[in-house]
């Protein structure tokens, strides 16, 4: 039963050094004659394509390869200019990068004033008010916190991140440049 | 004062061979054309129509390596970098010359006894007959025994799936077991056949 399946499992395994056949593959050789006898022939050309080499008799190899060393030029290629101008391309990639993370980082609109510097331009009338609240201080700590947040923490993540990236960017120009 | 260059010896890996060339060394580059042009010419010789075309090619795939051996990536093994680039000039080259002109008719003449015994002698070498096969088998074949490479490699040369270099290994091999071993079972016996088509089918 599945002697095909079988069999390219057998022909698989020689193909993986390492890899054995699979035990049920293994089991149905010991049953199948035909199977035992397509495991044996494989093995035997595998053997022998591994063992023999083939005879080179329509060239003089020696001749062959002489002939090619002479054709070919006395002396090496010089390191391709590609490899040079796309290393500039890179510093310039790099460069042009930085510069537009910083113009997008200048050009955010300003954060919005905290409670604290409106609290101190309030008007006399609404003192009382403001005196309130300023009374539960913690509570007051907390939501001018919340109130001044999002546009500050989200410009200050930004330069953050604009100037990891430049020092990643100049990190790996140096590793580049490094002969 | 000048700084002699190091010396090649035959006990230098390929890959330190490629290197050394990539640093410039004219004669590192020289002991790999003798360590592959046979090599070469054995594998690209089925690939085209005679000597010449396999010579020039094997030319050719130097001359590229030569130019071009800055772009050699050590990860990989230096046999695989040079088949892929002769791989694919031989595909060139049979796009070029597509058209195949019609063989000389051959003239009858007696065989030599000689010869004959040499020709009974030859048949039983399996790379002679193997290459009688198809010549994409017999690409397969030299890489994975000649140049042992593994089949991820071999894939990477011929442009083709893993699975697929797998399956073409798996007729090769059956095809020069025909050939060579007498009692090759060619059927599968007809109860698997009829296994195989269920299991196919489903």
């Amino acid at each position: 039963m599945f002697c095909a399946i079988h069999r390219w499992l057998i022909s698989r395994a020689l193909d993986d050094g390492r890899r054995a056949q699979p035990a049920p593959t293994r089991r149905h050789v010991q049953r199948c004659a035909e199977c035992r006898r397509f495991a044996d022939a494989l093995d035997r050309v595998h053997r022998r394509l591994a063992s023999e080499h083939p005879v080179m008799t329509e060239t003089a190899a020696p001749e062959l390869a002489r002939r090619i060393d002479r054709a070919l030029p006395a002396h090496l290629p010089s390191a391709p200019s590609g490899v040079g101008r796309l290393q500039w391309l890179q510093a310039a990639a790099a460069a042009l990068l930085l510069v537009a993370v910083f113009i997008a980082a200048l050009s955010l609109p300003e954060p919005a004033p905290t409670p604290a510097a409106e609290f101190a331009q309030a008007s006399p009338n609404d003192r009382p008010t403001l005196n309130r609240l300023s009374a539960s201080g913690d509570l007051l700590l907390a939501v001018s916190r919340r109130a001044e947040s999002p546009m500050h923490q989200e410009i200050q993540h930004l330069q953050k991140h604009a100037a990891d990236t430049g020092r990643f960017i100049v990190d790996c120009l140096d590793l580049r440049l490094t002969p | 004062m000048t700084i002699p260059a190091p010396p090649i010896t035959d006990c230098l890996t390929d890959e330190a061979l490629a290197l050394a060339a990539q640093a410039g060394n004219r004669a590192a580059f020289t002991q790999l054309v003798e360590r592959y042009s046979s090599r070469l010419y054995c594998f690209l010789r089925q690939k085209v129509r005679n000597n010449q075309d396999a010579e020039d090619l094997v030319q050719e795939t130097f001359m590229r390596a030569f130019q071009k051996i800055r772009l050699y990536d050590s990860r990989w093994r230096f046999s695989t970098w040079l088949y892929t680039v002769a791989a694919r000039l031989a595909v060139s080259h049979y796009r070029k010359h597509r058209e195949r002109p019609v063989p000389a008719p051959v003239v009858e003449t007696p065989p030599d006894p000689q010869d004959v015994l040499h020709r009974q002698e030859e048949a039983a070498q399996v790379w002679t007959l193997a290459r009688d096969l198809n010549p994409d088998y017999f690409q397969l074949l030299w890489l994975r025994y000649q140049e042992e490479m593994p089949i991820k490699d071999i894939a990477h040369v011929v442009q083709r799936t893993r699975l697929q270099v797998r399956v073409q290994l798996h007729r090769a091999r059956g095809a020069l077991a025909r050939k060579l071993v007498d009692g090759y079972p060619e059927a599968i016996p007809a109860e698997s056949a009829g296994t195989r088509q269920t299991v196919s089918c489903g």
